[in-house]
């Protein structure tokens, strides 16, 4: 657990300071993205964090221990830190580079190299292949794997990270998010995460930071709570128009009643419900009929594990008023239609 | 070279170039000379036992000052790079941009009038005449390393002192080592004038033969002392590319 | 000091023919060097005389190749160049400008290769695309684009070539380097020092003067846009 009280951040020769009187704690175990248009502060909060920034008022507090005047250096060992350029040093190995912090801190060398193998095994990097390398060899998705790894090869228990996946492609990026989540269920850090990208504090932060201008902290909730309640006018305006659609991307479908689906040639009789055919595998083939639609629709189907979001985009993408829910086997669990969808979800966003 | 050859053989093809001159330079120069008839001052100025004593001297004089600038000019370029010294850095070294206009035949006479002549003294004429090209070369190489890096280390908790001796400096080392070359080379090069001042060295056959007006031999002791420099550069190249290539 | 004023005063026109000695025999050296310099820069860069099978590894190569003579030319002492020179052209100017000549090139050279490598491949694929031919996106854009890095180079010559120049007065050559060896010769002689550290400070003197001619220069001929 991380917290900040009372802390500023004036520079000498600018009259207004740059961050007032922060109050933030960050719970165990979780992840916090601080987010906030440009220059409102979030990158200086999160280097006082780990005082790479001094605060010029305040106490900084590691695991309820005033940290504010120790040593920092030391402090820094403490607790791990991720940057966008990833800043793996480019004379070093893979290996070397991961090692650098539990070596200054003294570790065997027996103890070292089997961290830094889990590590790389963590991060879905095989060590045989990447230990020797340099990073001028790796791709930039690969480097902030490394990157991550580095961070927490001391077992830091915390973790500050810098938008260290804003240099990164969309598409590996948002493979690495995943990952990143996969990493938090088994490490469970206490994370402070800054990002400019909604989508990216929205998907994994446990809690959102949303900052104004000069660091003031506008709201700090779960993020449907941010989206569904904003706490002013400047968070409702940040969060944008399309905070209702994100929302969707919040709600699983698991969580959802489905429509009864009848399987065709199965014997029950149809009735009111719409009616499925499948293969030999038990899976959805064709829309035997569907009651309410003059003609069949295309078949498309969306993943229990999913959420309404992915439910929607599916039915826009394949034109059609109901989708099949699957399973992982892919048998059908049920059906969602969209005007019940669209008419069942409260506005709040809560099904029904 | 063929798709065959060994990568490393292919990759540093360049400074083959080096040794081929000398040898092929010292040759033409030889085969001038023995074409005709050298007399007895000649002689004298071209035996073995001569020049090999005027080689030690010279060897010595390089050495020493080489070592002594890196002593000197690796520390303070050091804490010029620092941020402490912004202020002063762009003056120091402009005023020393500047400062390669003073000969260096004209410092070692007057440090000769002021110190006195000998080997000492020229010594340290060559230590003022190197010293800029490692003291910016260390600064530049200092300043030139990604900032995200030193971030990086700072934030993992390495102190400044840890920053600068594990990241900064083997990062910085292949234009340093640059600017030591360079420096090696102009030593090389102004010992050669050490002769002036009593200091010895292969610059004496050369200003000798020179002033008895005995073109041949010049020519030979030129080319001697010419192929000498290639070749230390040409060492110095190698050690360059070796100490870069360990660091990619 | 006062000494030094006196003998300072009672050698001027000496001393300024020295100096106009010196600022000339750099100026023709460098300039001549420049000359070579760009043509053998452009003809190494365009390559317009290799047939194009060959044209990208002998470009490189022979690019690598002149950048390797040029800086064995300044690697030679300059004691030793001068000395190889003297059998073939004697003594005096001729010799000497040869030399200094030499030594200019390298720099000159290396930073016109950069400089015109150095220029945006996107700007000079617009001249293409605007119908510019090959001579005209040389003179009109690439060279004027070029410009603040060769003219760095030419001054790092300047420098240079001021301080070897002292030198030639081994093989008689003009400049400041005639009081200087003149002072090393009489040791002892009342005047001996001064002229010594008149041979010295001269070259400063001279390095200013061009650091004026520089200023001028850069002010003059490089493009507004670009003008730092």
């Amino acid at each position: 657990m991380i917290a900040l009280e009372g802390v500023s951040k004036i520079y000498p020769k600018q009259s207004k300071p740059a961050v007032t009187e922060l109050n933030l704690q960050v719970p165990e175990g979780a992840i916090v993205t601080l987010i906030g248009p440009s220059g409102c502060g979030k990158t200086t909060i999160l280097k006082m964090m780990n005082r790479l920034i001094e605060p010029t008022t305040g106490r900084i507090l590691l695991a309820g221990e005033d940290v504010t005047d120790a040593n920092g250096d030391q402090l820094r060992r403490r607790i791990g830190y991720v940057i966008q350029q990833v800043g793996l040093f480019p004379h070093l190995t893979i290996a070397d580079n991961i090692a650098v912090v539990p070596k200054m801190l003294g570790w065997d060398k027996r103890r070292v190299t089997s961290r830094v193998d889990e590590l790389l095994h963590l991060v879905g990097m095989e060590p045989g292949d990447f230990r020797d390398r340099y990073p001028r060899q790796l791709s930039g998705g690969q480097q902030q794997r490394v990157g991550v790894a580095r961070g927490l090869a001391a077992d830091p228990p915390v973790m500050l990270m810098d938008e260290p996946f804003g240099a990164i492609d969309p598409i590996t990026r948002e493979r690495l998010q995943d990952e990143f989540l996969e990493v938090q269920r088994q490490v469970a850090k206490t994370i402070c995460f800054v990002t400019h990208d909604l989508s990216e504090a929205v998907k994994l932060g446990d809690r959102i930071a949303v900052f104004a201008a000069r660091g003031r902290l506008a709201q700090y909730d779960t993020p449907s709570e941010v989206l569904a309640h904003p706490a002013d006018d400047f968070v409702a305006e940040f969060v944008g128009s399309g905070a209702a659609v994100r929302r969707l991307s919040l709600l699983p479908i698991s969580q959802l009643e489905l429509a009864e689906i009848v399987i065709s040639g199965a014997g029950a009789a149809a009735k009111d419900r719409p009616v499925l055919s499948v293969d030999d595998a038990g899976r959805p083939s064709a829309w035997h009929h569907v009651p309410g639609s003059e003609r069949r629709p295309a078949l498309v189907t969306v993943p229990l594990s999913a959420t309404v979001y992915e439910a929607v985009d599916v039915m826009l993408d394949g034109h059609a008023p109901v989708v099949v829910v699957v399973d992982d086997d892919g048998q059908p669990r049920g059906a969602l239609r969209w005007d019940s969808l669209v008419a069942d979800l409260r506005p709040n966003g809560q099904p029904r | 070279m063929t798709a065959a050859a060994p990568g490393w053989i292919r990759r540093n093809r360049d400074l083959v170039a080096a040794p081929v001159i000398v040898v092929v330079g010292l040759a033409v120069v030889l085969l001038y000379t023995t074409n005709r008839q050298l007399d007895s001052v000649e002689q004298r100025a071209l035996d073995p036992s001569y020049l090999w004593a005027r080689f030690g001297e010279h060897i010595w004089l390089t050495v020493a000052s080489t070592v002594v600038v890196i002593i000197l000019a690796l520390p303070l370029g050091i804490a010029l790079s620092r941020p402490a010294a912004a202020r002063i850095r762009t003056g120091t070294l402009a005023f020393g941009g500047f400062m390669q206009a003073l000969p260096a035949y004209g410092v070692i006479i007057l440090l000769a009038f002021l110190l006195g002549f000998g080997t000492t003294t020229a010594i340290i004429a060559l230590v003022l005449a190197s010293f800029l090209p490692v003291l910016t070369n260390t600064v530049v190489g200092l300043l030139q390393v990604d900032p995200a890096l030193i971030e990086a280390a700072r934030g993992m908790g390495m102190s400044a002192r840890q920053t600068l001796l594990r990241v900064e400096i083997p990062l910085a080392v292949p234009v340093m080592v640059a600017g030591i070359r360079v420096a090696l080379v102009l030593n090389v090069g102004t010992a050669t004038l050490a002769t002036f001042i009593g200091a010895g060295g292969l610059g004496e056959p050369i200003s000798s033969m020179l002033y008895l007006g005995r073109g041949q031999a010049v020519l030979v002791t030129s080319a001697i002392v010419a192929a000498l420099a290639l070749l230390i550069d040409w060492l110095a190249g190698v050690a360059e590319r070796l100490v870069s290539g360990r660091l990619g | 000091m006062g000494s030094y004023l006196r003998y300072l005063s009672e050698n001027a026109t000496e001393l300024i023919f020295y100096a106009q000695q010196h600022f000339l025999l750099v100026g023709y050296s460098v300039a001549l060097a420049s000359v070579i310099s760009l043509v053998l820069a452009l003809v190494l860069h365009t390559n317009q005389l290799t047939p194009p099978s060959w044209r990208r590894s002998l470009q490189v190569g022979s690019r690598e190749t002149a950048l390797l003579f040029a800086s064995a030319a300044l690697t030679i002492p300059s004691l030793a160049l001068f000395g190889m020179l003297q059998p073939l052209l004697g003594l005096g100017v001729t010799p000497s400008i040869v030399a200094l000549t030499l030594y200019a090139v390298y720099p000159v050279l290396r930073n016109t290769l950069a400089g015109l490598s150095g220029v945006d491949p996107a700007v000079l694929e617009a001249a293409r695309g605007v119908g510019m031919g090959p001579v005209r996106r040389m003179l009109r854009v690439q060279l004027p684009l070029a410009w603040p890095v060769i003219i760095s180079g030419i001054r790092v010559a300047v420098l240079i070539v001021i301080s070897i120049a002292v030198v030639a007065a081994i093989i008689n050559g003009p400049g400041f380097g005639k009081p200087l060896q003149d002072g090393l010769a009489r040791l002892g002689a009342v005047n001996s020092f001064n002229e010594v550290i008149t041979g010295t400070l001269g070259c400063l003197l001279v390095a200013a003067g061009y650091e004026i001619v520089f200023a001028l220069v850069r002010r003059l001929t490089t493009p507004r846009g670009i003008r730092v």
